[in-house]
């Protein structure tokens, strides 16, 4: 990735600029499936990555790549945050935001499982190399042509389409791992 | 139906394929719950740039390098970053044309009953203080931040009393707000936000800080700072020199006088002494255990006579706890060589005492025993004594026995083997792991038992990246009383959105059995004030 690691542990304005517009989408993401969906645990939790990743990037070896390591943090820091949300949890301030949306169209047993399915997407989605992340919600949220997705990344529509299916068979298998698609030898979730 | 799909939804697999046409529909609604507010990405980036400047200023003026630093550094760093991000939005804000949103209210509370708030560690929430049938004019609105405790008591004016942390209030009446003995009064249409900081807490701690500069509370027992952002508000007591109306927009910060908040310090102070103290009285507890079996002339031979006997109704032991508390006592007091006394005995020649020896290893928790239980429970030909020591490497608190639990689920030697290891992993947030047991879960090849006895042991550890599983459960299951209690449990410890509206559906589904809807009821009663 084009971070300078060097410049960040030094400080750098430069250089934190570009690693937290790089990462800052992804690592929310991240988050936001691992804290239950709450917008405001997500972001406490965002923040304290961050602020974490800065003041201990000295000790980034280059073992994984840059984001693999931040959201190592991220994940350390939502299970702690959701273990002692458990503690906390019989305060009468808990409910946070809600985190399925309204809809006259559907029940209330619809809207749960629709919100699980979304978890789950989101929960393999965000376990995907940024760029695989970014192919699939190119096709499938922005609904690019592997045309204009070739020009963006000075790529060949080719050899994004190729790129497109790779993310597609990895979140597949993400989703597989989380249970979705494989009770059935595939052929239901 | 499968996966948390119904039947009116179409599966997001195709033969053995993610379909385009789901993804299509479930991406763009992925896409929209996980972006975040663009005001936040802004604020935390500003943050984090002013953090980082300090940084390099401090790196600067010292003429270090940017190497390793010492151990304690990051730490420091990162409160000070977040002084210089608190000092930061302290600035800015005064010079946005709006106010900063609130958090939404997600109560109303009665304005003529006293009550006492306190938000959950690392939540930002907001309630409403209203009067009855007068819901849509409170009398005010609160926001507390990580932990911040709030006292409310009715009055003309009412009183708002902050104990520690951040709590902002936009008011439509006067009300009379306090911390640490100073006072203030808003006006009605006023908006303040207070932070109340005690020194106990440490300079290093994570918590984030609102409105304190490091610097002002370096040294200081307590320290209070107000920042009004609209309204009037009169500070009716207040520290010698304090003006007495707050400039707006501007962060006043108070080093409240000697008596009452110093009474307040000195008791975090002597929290903290008592939990030192407690820790120290744990390592004496262990200490006298030894001193102890030294004098009951404990061995351990005498120790393992003691198994012997037991050894002929090993399972008749485990039901009368009384003698395995009392050999525990001694086996402790042993110290290392207790362990390793049991590890010996693990490779005895009699079944039952390898089964003993793999018990008296779970409750001494000790990781040193991890090989020789990984070996146990692979190897041991006497399935009780195998699944007895996999028992005991699951229940231990150390992430070292991972591996060997993840040899045991790959070996899969039996149920009861294979569950115990998937709980374990899982314990230990094993994301391999988290996703067999759904599987597992869901696998009607499987013994309902053991489906059943691992959703339900899951349910016990409280842990949200878990909830896909005891939501299995609960849809394989239902009718299953007492698993409906530890599901309404779990789902109730969770405290999020997503399990509170399990709750409201397990209490509303009239296909449930009534088991579950009643314990969801249960779980849904509002707390007793």
């Amino acid at each position: 990735m084009a971070t300078d690691v060097a410049a960040l542990a030094r400080g750098e304005r430069a250089a934190v600029e570009a690693f937290y517009r790089e990462l800052f989408a992804p690592v929310y993401a991240f988050v936001y499936w691992r804290v239950g969906g709450v917008r405001q645990e997500a972001e406490d939790v965002t923040q304290e990555t961050f602020v974490q990743a800065l003041a201990s990037i000295h000790r980034f070896e280059a073992r994984a790549g840059l984001h693999t390591w931040v959201c190592g943090i991220a994940r350390n820091l939502a299970r702690e945050r959701g273990r002692s949300r458990a503690r906390d949890a019989r305060t009468a301030l808990d409910e946070g935001e809600p985190a399925l949306r309204p809809s006259a169209s559907a029940g209330p047993e619809v809207q749960l499982a629709r919100a699980q399915t979304e978890r789950l997407v989101g929960l393999a989605l965000t376990e995907l190399p940024p760029r695989y992340q970014q192919a699939l919600l190119d096709k499938y949220v922005h609904q690019r042509s592997f045309a204009e997705m070739a020009a963006a990344e000075r790529s060949t529509p080719k050899a994004v389409e190729s790129a497109v299916q790779r993310a597609k068979r990895a979140l597949a298998e993400g989703l597989q791992r989380l249970g979705l698609g494989r009770a059935e030898g595939g052929a239901h979730e | 139906m499968s996966d948390g799909r119904r039947e009116d939804e179409a599966p997001l697999f195709e033969g053995g394929e993610l379909s385009d046409e789901r993804l299509a529909q479930a991406l763009p609604a992925v896409a929209a719950r996980q972006a975040a507010d663009p005001d936040f990405r802004a604020r935390l980036g500003q943050r984090l740039l002013a953090a980082a400047s300090a940084r390099a200023a401090v790196d600067a003026h010292a003429g270090a390098p940017a190497p390793r630093r010492p151990s304690r550094r990051p730490l420091l760093m990162a409160a000070g970053a977040f002084a210089a991000a608190a000092a930061l939005v302290g600035v800015l804000a005064p010079r946005r044309g709006a106010l900063p949103a609130m958090a939404p209210a997600v109560r109303t509370l009665a304005a003529d009953e006293p009550v006492r708030l306190r938000a959950p560690a690392g939540v930002r929430v907001g309630v409403a203080l209203a009067a009855a049938g007068r819901a849509s004019q409170p009398l005010a609105r609160l926001e507390l931040r990580d932990g911040a405790e709030v006292s409310y008591r009715p009055g003309d004016p009412a009183e708002l009393e902050l104990r520690n942390g951040f709590v902002r209030v936009a008011t439509t009446a006067p009300l009379r707000l306090r911390a640490a003995g100073q006072e203030l009064v808003t006006a009605p249409h006023s908006d303040v936000s207070l932070e109340l900081r005690l020194s106990a807490e440490g300079e290093n701690t994570m918590r984030p800080v609102w409105l304190i500069p490091t610097s002002a509370a370096s040294g200081a027992a307590l320290t209070l700072a107000v920042l009004v952002l609209q309204g009037r508000v009169e500070l009716t007591r207040a520290a010698r020199g304090a003006p007495a109306t707050p400039p707006t927009g501007q962060v006043l910060v108070l080093h409240p006088d000697e008596d009452g908040p110093q009474t307040l310090a000195q008791a975090q102070r002597r929290i903290t002494e008592l939990e030192q103290k407690v820790s120290a009285l744990k390592q004496e507890s262990g200490r006298y255990a030894g001193q102890l079996a030294q004098k009951k002339g404990v061995t351990t031979a005498s120790v393992l006579e003691r198994i012997s006997a037991l050894k002929r109704s090993p399972y008749a032991a485990m039901l009368a706890p009384g003698a395995l508390a009392d050999l525990m006592t001694d086996l402790k007091g042993l110290g290392p060589a207790g362990v390793e006394a049991m590890i010996g005995l693990l490779k005895s020649t009699d079944a039952n005492e390898r089964f003993l020896a793999g018990k008296l290893l779970e409750d001494l928790n000790a990781p040193s025993a991890i090989p020789a239980l990984r070996q146990a429970a692979l190897n041991d030909d006497d399935k009780m004594a195998a699944t007895m020591a996999g028992h005991a490497l699951a229940l231990m608190d150390d992430a070292s026995t991972v591996p060997a639990l993840r040899e045991i689920a790959d070996a899969n030697k039996n149920w009861e083997a294979r569950v115990n290891a998937l709980w374990g992993l899982c314990k230990h947030g094993d994301q391999r792991a988290i996703g067999e047991a759904l599987a597992y879960v869901k696998d009607e090849k499987q013994s309902p038992q053991a489906r059943a006895a691992l959703g339900a042991n899951l349910m016990l550890l409280s842990d949200p990246e878990l909830l896909p599983i005891v939501d299995e459960t609960v849809r394989q299951f239902g009718d299953a009383g007492q698993l409906a209690t530890i599901a309404a449990n779990y789902y109730k410890s969770l405290g999020t959105p997503e399990a509170r509206e399990r709750l409201e559906a397990m209490a509303r589904n009239q296909k449930l059995n009534e088991a579950y809807r009643e314990a969801a009821r249960k779980a849904l009663a509002p707390a007793p004030r």
